[in-house]
């Protein structure tokens, strides 16, 4: 596994959830409103200051659509994370969830940190409970967290998330400081490529 | 004896090996006589008196593509509908066989969507049916080509005019470009196995634009019509780049990228240490290069540049393919076997050709246990990507060279060559690789096979 000044992480869902707006918001803190759709998978970077230490994290933005499935393998086997994403205002795409979960643990990384996220919290018409996704994250073990890549509310915090999970899988006998990457606005603490 | 045939897939290799014959008097910037008049206005006036003629030959057709259509000559869409044999190249027959594409499209419009949704009593039902395949198609066609105004969506007056077919998609196309698109979409994927996948919005959009814009009689139903026929047969060559159960076979997407690793491999070995090095492989980038012929990278005239080249690829010559698989045959009988059954032709597994064709394939390895096409159609699926490779290797190439090593994934997946080289320069070295990657196979396998079979 990469070390943790390094870390891997790749979006993974069914098709339209928002995969590519919530990297987007994380790197460039900003939302388009009409991207394209992903075909294969996309790579995007950015390094954060994690209590004064350097991070690169490597996104991995993967296709949704049934027929990229079998190519998204690439991008997800090798990452220490995986962000799991479902739409909330959509039942179909939390359904699949199972299925995605079983795909990652039979190929991906059997270390790796998987997050699921629920998306478009900000939308009015929501149709997943927070109630019912906490009991799947509980059942599956995996972690849950929701946010609005359009309104940028949590995004930051799924990636606080990770950053300290993989510092805790790598470590496990040190100490883990509590993560807080800084501030978006900081422009001294935030390189952005 | 069988004459050996200087085609552009199997010249021998003891010649140097120019990939593709340019006809002279077609080459861009070649010096003319009369320094008056610009180059492009020659070949436009060359292009429209060549669609003049009673018969369209196919060479015709090939070198136009290669050397490019001049955009103000305004045959681009008719010198593709040709290229994807939409187009008759009997004259005579032409404006028969048109309408009656037409008709059959206006019938498909019918059938599939003005019936189900008049149908009063079952149309609830109906829709929930048919929505499955119009939902995603929607999603993703509010997302193609937003940058272009063509696509934008327009104001809420002229929206009134298109309606959400009776709630068939969640909300209303509010451009009739849009709805256009969404109908050619719609039907295609009812029409075919495979049904719809992302992509193929990216390349009817490109392909409708280019029609719309380069249409004489001012007609967007009958543009709409031939778009489809059109797309229609684009596919029938790249289908298995779309279709999930073909990735199994020689010429579906995983073996395409495959190929492409290959030839990186043997030709830029710098290159691919590097990818090595960082635990790169071509599948995470040029699928979406493949997929939707560039459309994500370019636009505009650049992108209808690249793809005069990549649908010339798309249409190989009937009688090329025949003589290819040893067959010698006349004009009027190559058009007539072209229509019915070419693709049914069965090839000999003990012909030259084959075993030849079997060598290159071999050279691929991509996946085991395949044996090459034994029809024309196979044959023609596993080898028009070879220029869009070529391309591809092109693009990775200007990108490698300028990147620093760290940057290179990054600078991948947005490459800025496109804003550095001219195009025209672009596609000129590609045939180039082209070339470089048939002596490649050639040089491996294939000569020691030929210089066998010339004694």
């Amino acid at each position: 596994m990469e070390s943790s000044r390094n870390i891997k992480v790749a979006l993974v869902g069914d098709t339209q959830v928002g995969k590519t707006s919530i990297s987007t918001r994380f790197i460039y803190n900003r939302f388009d409103f009409t991207p394209v759709s992903t075909t294969g998978g996309q790579y995007k970077k950015k390094i954060i200051f994690v209590n004064q230490n350097q991070v690169q994290i490597n996104i991995w933005d993967t296709a949704g659509q049934e027929r990229f499935r079998a190519l998204s393998e690439l991008y997800y086997r090798s990452a220490s994370a995986i962000i799991l994403v479902y739409d909330v205002t959509r039942m179909e795409t939390f359904l699949n969830l199972k299925y995605w979960i079983g795909e990652l643990r039979a190929k991906g990384d059997k270390n790796a940190v998987i997050v699921m996220v629920g998306n478009k919290i900000d939308a009015a018409e929501r149709v997943v409970s927070k109630a019912q996704a906490a009991q799947l994250a509980a059942e599956e073990k995996v972690f849950y967290k929701e946010a609005s890549a359009l309104s940028g509310e949590s995004v930051c915090e799924i990636f606080n998330l990770i950053v300290e999970q993989v510092q805790i899988m790598q470590n496990p006998t040190e100490e883990v400081v509590s993560v807080k990457i800084q501030e978006q606005k900081d422009k001294k603490w935030f390189a952005c490529c | 004896m069988r004459p050996l045939i200087h085609d552009f897939e199997f010249n021998v290799p003891t010649v140097k090996l120019a990939s593709i014959q340019i006809n002279k008097d077609l080459r861009p910037y070649e010096p003319i006589q009369d320094p008056s008049i610009p180059v492009y206005k020659l070949r436009s006036i060359q292009i429209k008196q060549g669609l003049e003629a009673d018969f369209m030959q196919p060479v015709f057709v090939q070198n136009t593509l290669i050397n490019g259509v001049p955009d103000e000559s305004r045959t681009r869409g008719d010198m593709w509908k040709y290229a994807l044999s939409y187009l008759s190249p009997f004259k005579k027959q032409r404006e028969d066989e048109l309408a009656g594409m037409r008709k059959t499209y206006r019938n498909y419009v019918q059938c599939f969507l003005v019936d189900p949704l008049s149908d009063t009593e079952n149309l609830s039902a109906n829709i929930t049916k048919m929505r499955q395949h119009s939902i995603q198609i929607v999603k993703d066609l509010l997302r193609t080509q937003q940058n272009m105004n063509f696509y934008r969506e327009i104001n809420e007056e002229q929206a009134l005019l298109e309606g959400d077919y009776n709630g068939l998609i969640p909300q209303v196309l509010k451009s009739q470009n849009l709805s256009a698109l969404f109908r050619i979409l719609f039907i295609y994927s009812n029409l075919n196995v495979e049904r719809y996948t992302q992509g193929q919005n990216e390349l009817v959009s490109q392909l409708f634009m280019t029609l719309r814009r380069n249409d004489q009689n001012q007609n967007p139903f009958l543009v709409e019509a031939d778009c489809f026929w059109c797309f229609q047969r684009m596919m029938t060559t790249m289908r298995s780049l779309f279709d999930l159960a073909d990735d199994a076979s020689n010429h579906g997407l995983i073996a395409s990228t495959k190929r492409l690793d290959y030839f990186i491999s043997k030709l830029r070995p710098k290159t691919y240490k590097l990818f090595v090095k960082q635990n790169i492989s071509t599948a995470m980038f040029a699928v979406s290069w493949i997929t939707s012929m560039f459309v994500q990278l370019l636009d505009g005239p650049n992108l209808e540049r690249l793809w005069d080249v990549l649908i010339c690829q798309l249409f190989l010559r009937e009688k090329q393919l025949l003589q290819t698989f040893g067959y010698s045959l006349k004009l009027q009988e190559e058009v007539k076997i072209a229509k019915d059954q070419i693709h049914s032709i069965q090839v000999n597994p003990n012909d030259y050709f084959y075993q030849s064709r079997k060598a290159i394939i071999d050279a691929y390895v991509p996946i085991e246990d395949e044996e090459p096409g034994q029809n024309l159609l196979d044959y023609k699926r596993e080898s028009w990507i070879d220029y869009m490779l070529a391309f591809c290797i092109v693009v990775v190439e200007y990108t490698v060279n300028k990147g620093g090593d760290e940057q290179i994934m990054f600078s991948l997946q947005q490459p800025t060559v496109f804003q550095e080289v001219e195009i025209e320069v672009m596609i000129r070295q590609a045939f180039d690789v082209l070339s470089e990657m048939r002596r490649e196979i050639h040089g491996s396998k294939f000569s020691q096979f030929v210089k066998k079979f010339v004694q």
